[in-house]
């Protein structure tokens, strides 16, 4: 146990003395996380409002496609989209693999599933009074879409929040295009399997509380929108 | 000449496979209040979303002030239409948001909106309820403030749908005088749903009757 709680102590101390490796890792995962999520976000939030208020062939189909999109392993992502950048794939000519742009592609389509598909609840679980309201009173198709975003703005941010800690989170999306590439595109999740498997508990630790205390500030900020609206 | 407001020719709308509403014919002079009656499941409230503009017939075709209805003018039809649902929606905001929501996507500004507002709040017997959230009122004052959104737009034509049903005296009868004084102006075109038409018949004399979903009776002269 004197371990675990050396361990813990040590990265507290490497956090409270802003260790530059630490925070330029955390820097990186926040970055290449949030860029993926905010494109997640504008992609996925109209896909998911526009799915749930039309009806259309194949719906079912394309709900279920998106349901095991959602729970797809970020290995295997990484892996298809490692096929794409890898110099022989169809986009090596852009030199997008091990650089955080490649990273935010993967995390992208990791995020966008999730945030299509938790808009798309959020929307169909509105009162379907709403939609009818707002054409009674006059509005347009842009105007009713920013009144249904406002009405479910909290199951929306959610979702948003949702895929932010899900991308945040993963490793085998950033291992595989990011290549762990210290300074440049190592990420928490990356640096905490690396240094772990290299003995440097205590950086492993470090990470691990920061990425921690990332997903606690995600949530406190998600709590206060809410409280606020 | 009496102008007619709406002209429905030949209309059916179908729920799935289920056929719920088949008028031929049917005028609706402008100017004047008509209750719509029938029983339950006769087709009177899918009849108020065609003329709404919400929904489009399945067959046929529903004409506003001589003017048919179609994709490039349905928007601008619906905003000359105020509608009461008989259960309203109310957003996630205060009243006066509720209120003033349809005014600001129409383009007016801030200062005229704050005074239509606080009319038509006025006129609903809710001055200094614009900052309540409308999530926090009772279901007679839900219904008012809808109410009150719909007298903001000052369209041409009301629908109301059971707009009194379910709600306290106060509200009824408030709802009530704001239908006859509509109807007294002569430049206002009103459709009102009602299950008792005893309640409303002496302000309302015309009234076209349904039963499932067809036009049974009407004593509308147009």
């Amino acid at each position: 146990m004197n371990f675990i709680f050396q361990g813990i102590i040590d990265g507290l101390a490497l956090i409270a003395h802003f260790d530059t490796e630490v925070y330029f890792i955390v820097w990186t995962s926040l970055k290449v996380s949030l860029i993926a999520v905010t494109g997640a976000a504008i992609l996925g939030i109209p896909i998911g409002v526009l799915i749930a208020l039309n009806n259309f062939v194949l719906k079912r189909t394309l709900i279920i496609s998106l349901n095991t999109a959602m729970a797809f392993p970020t290995v295997v992502l990484g892996l298809i989209f490692y096929a794409f950048l890898s110099r022989k794939g169809p986009l090596g000519d852009y030199g997008l693999l091990f650089t955080p742009f490649g990273m935010e592609i993967g995390l992208f389509f990791l995020a966008t599933p999730i945030v299509i598909n938790l808009a798309l609840s959020a929307v169909q679980a509105l009162d379907s009074r709403l939609f009818t309201t707002c054409r009674t009173l006059g509005a347009n198709a842009w105007q009713e879409f920013r009144m249904i975003l406002r009405e479910a703005r909290f199951a929306i941010t959610a979702a948003a929040a949702l895929a932010f800690g899900r991308v945040i989170s993963e490793v085998g999306i950033a291992m595989m295009l990011g290549g762990n590439i210290k300074g440049f595109t190592r990420t928490m999740t990356t640096a905490i399997a690396l240094e772990t498997s290299k003995g440097e508990f205590e950086l492993g630790m470090a990470l691990g509380m920061a990425l921690l205390i990332v997903a606690l500030f995600v949530n406190l900020a998600l709590y206060a929108l809410q409280k606020n609206s | 000449m009496t102008t007619l407001a709406y002209s429905l020719d030949n209309i059916s709308f179908f729920y799935g496979s289920r056929r719920v509403l088949n008028i031929k014919s049917l005028n609706i002079p402008s100017g004047v209040v008509t209750a719509i009656l029938g029983p339950n499941g006769s087709g009177k409230t899918t009849l108020l979303q065609l003329l709404s503009f919400v929904e489009q017939p399945s067959a046929g075709s529903i004409s506003l002030f001589g003017e048919r209805a179609g994709r490039a003018n349905r928007l601008s039809f619906r905003r000359r239409i105020g509608y009461l649902m008989q259960k309203p929606y109310l957003f996630d905001m205060d009243v006066f948001e509720n209120v003033a929501w349809a005014l600001k996507l129409r383009g007016m500004d801030a200062k005229t909106v704050q005074s239509v507002c606080a009319q038509a709040l006025a006129t609903v017997d809710l001055s200094g309820f614009e900052k309540r959230h409308a999530r926090s009122l009772s279901g007679g004052e839900a219904q008012r403030v809808a109410l009150a959104r719909a007298l903001a737009i000052n369209p041409d034509i009301f629908l109301f749908d059971e707009p009194a049903s379910h709600l306290d005296t106060k509200s009824q009868s408030l709802i009530n005088d704001i239908v006859i004084n509509l109807g007294e102006s002569k430049d206002r075109t009103v459709l009102i749903i009602t299950h008792d038409y005893s309640d409303i018949a002496r302000f309302v004399p015309n009234f076209i009757e349904l039963e499932s979903g067809s036009l049974v009776s009407s004593n509308i002269d147009s």
